[in-house]
């Protein structure tokens, strides 16, 4: 009677800690866990959907907190630290090597694997030449079968046009968002008010979930919280 | 005869908001009261764009058109919408009786921020473990037994009442374990009477689509088979279960039968809700004839309550 087979959304933040990011910014960072473990403590019935992966990258890409339920009292939070430059190319090969490996898994224990999802958190410019986070990240939304959806956010000094090339897909039905702050706010704020967006798409996709969705839904327009605007790829030519 | 609608001034100053959905915001009534209502009142506003169409008018009137009895019923095991509210000639909201706070839960979530929510039926599916590491109760065996008679005596009202709740989810019922009865049906919006259409169109929730497409009594009776599945086979992936075999540890062969049967493709093999109850009953007054004991209560150890009889070292209950 089992006759369909548990669906599993991973859905992995990547978050900047470079030295710009230290102070408020880095703070608010640290309260997406804990924010999101809460969300999941009032809709419990959602980790039996969504699988929370927590990936920081500064000179090189760490996984912080690996692919895991996070109601499960074996997962505990780490506390994300500022570690220097800002490289996009680390953080795009790391997310890369961990889908492959988490998605690989969660098959071999049975699960089908919704494509996963992600929002990468920055508040400035890659430090590494363009042409190797540019290769790095067409590595992992380009001929990579598992290609995630992938969700830019920008605060503070990071570049929209740069961001809006990271949406993916940028088009067609399935396309994602940018989301940035908007002029003037404070960029804490925003990284604040990013993980509300965050969440609220880790609710309503891990809710929705049922055969042919893609898995990923971004809040409406309207109801994205304030000093943050969403964009599309072609918003940014 | 009481007319189903009224003006939003006749509902006078609102008092706090209460809650906010999708679709709605949820704030007290405390200056209206009505005398086919006996508890204090709450008033949904609907969004722009997210009022039911027509149709909300038979579910209200079919409450008022029942008798004394049977609307207290009503109202004691369902967050019913009495009166449609209308501003301007235009619907923006309905009353509806405060959910009591009994069935409110006041936890503290893992960061230490103090919260309290409805405790939906959604916290009875997981892990009791967990469940209670996470701030709520972590009921019994025979507390979710008694969850579930109640859940049955609430769908038996509404079907004896050609009422179809059609959207059966993890969320739209609400329970405690306190008091009887332990289940309340919230969001009643999506109810429909049985041979017209729906107010809001009647929906699946994902993992609580039953086999047939259109939907009926009939699939309340599905739902409400994986329902009891899940109440009483909690654990890792309880929600997404439709495995029979994940009660049998908690339903005597009977019991175990009415459930396959309740998840049957045919829908004539499907229990009624009035089946379901009269087993649930002889279940719970006389648990010697479960065929598998109930598991022993967990250590005691930590359990307020017991303390250990220093002579003879058992557990006994502490006065
Ligand atoms: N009758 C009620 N009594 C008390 N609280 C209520 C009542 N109805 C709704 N609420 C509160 O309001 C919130 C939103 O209501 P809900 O009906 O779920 O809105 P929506 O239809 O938009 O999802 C609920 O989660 C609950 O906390």
């Amino acid at each position: 009677m089992e006759s369909e087979k548990a669906k599993i959304l991973p859905f992995y933040v990547l978050i900047d800690v470079s030295a710009s990011m230290s102070g408020d910014k880095l703070d608010q960072a640290n309260r997406i866990m804990p924010q999101v473990v809460d969300a999941l403590a009032e809709a419990p019935i959602l980790a039996d959907k969504v699988r929370f992966c927590v990936i920081d990258f500064g000179s090189d890409a760490q996984v912080r907190l690996p692919l895991c339920d996070v109601l499960d009292q074996h997962s505990s939070l780490p506390s994300l630290t500022i570690r220097g430059a800002t490289s996009y190319a680390a953080a795009f090969r790391l997310l890369r090597s961990e889908i492959e490996v988490n998605v690989k898994q969660l098959k071999a224990d049975g699960y089908l694997v919704h494509r996963p999802a992600v929002f990468f958190i920055s508040d400035g410019e890659p430090t590494d030449p363009e042409h190797e986070w540019r290769t790095a990240f067409q590595d992992l939304t380009a001929g990579f079968p598992t290609y995630p959806n992938f969700v830019p956010c920008g605060v503070d000094s990071a570049n929209p046009r740069t961001l809006a090339t990271l949406i993916h897909p940028a088009s067609g039905p399935k396309q994602m968002q940018m989301y940035l702050m908007e002029k003037g706010q404070n960029p804490a704020d925003a990284i604040a008010a990013i993980a509300e967006i965050l969440i609220s798409s880790m609710l309503a996709s891990g809710q929705s979930m049922a055969q042919g969705s893609s898995g990923m839904i971004l809040p409406a327009k309207q109801d994205l919280p304030a000093g943050i605007s969403a964009h599309s790829s072609d918003d940014f030519v | 005869m009481r007319s189903h609608t009224i003006g939003l001034h006749e509902v006078g100053p609102l008092g706090g908001q209460i809650g906010a959905g999708g679709q709605a915001k949820v704030f007290l009534a405390p200056a209206i009261t009505l005398d086919d209502v006996a508890g204090p009142l709450v008033y949904k506003q609907y969004k722009p764009g997210h009022e039911p169409p027509h149709g909300l008018s038979a579910v209200v009137a079919r409450r008022l058109r029942m008798d004394v009895m049977t609307r207290s019923r009503l109202d004691r095991l369902a967050a019913w919408p009495v009166r449609i509210v209308e501003q301007g000639g235009a619907v923006s909201g309905v009353l509806m009786p405060l959910i009591p706070s009994g069935f409110f839960e006041n936890r503290v979530l893992p960061s230490g921020q103090p919260k309290r929510t409805l405790r939906e039926v959604q916290h009875l599916f997981i892990d009791p473990g967990r469940a209670a590491r996470l701030g709520m109760p972590a009921p019994t065996d025979a507390e979710r037994l008694t969850v579930c008679r109640d859940f049955a005596a609430a769908l038996h009202l509404l079907h004896r009442n050609e009422l179809v709740i059609g959207d059966i989810n993890a969320k739209n019922a609400v329970f405690r374990l306190d008091a009887r009865p332990c289940v309340v049906i919230v969001d009643c919006d999506a109810i429909r009477i049985k041979g017209a259409a729906a107010v809001v169109r009647q929906l699946n929730a994902p993992d609580w689509e039953p086999p047939e497409d259109t939907l009926s009594q009939a699939t309340d009776l599905y739902k409400f088979g994986l329902f009891v599945l899940r109440c009483l086979g909690p654990g890792p992936m309880a929600s997404v279960s439709r495995d029979p075999a994940r009660a049998d540890a908690v339903l005597a062969p009977e019991g175990r039968k009415l459930l396959r049967a309740s998840l049957s493709r045919r829908p004539a093999d499907r229990p009624t809700a009035q089946d379901w109850g009269r087993y649930l009953d002889g279940l719970l007054i006389a648990p010697r004839r479960q065929s598998t004991p109930p598991p022993p209560p967990p250590a005691a150890t930590s359990t307020p309550g017991w303390k250990r009889d220093p002579r003879t070292k058992r557990w006994v209950q502490a006065t």
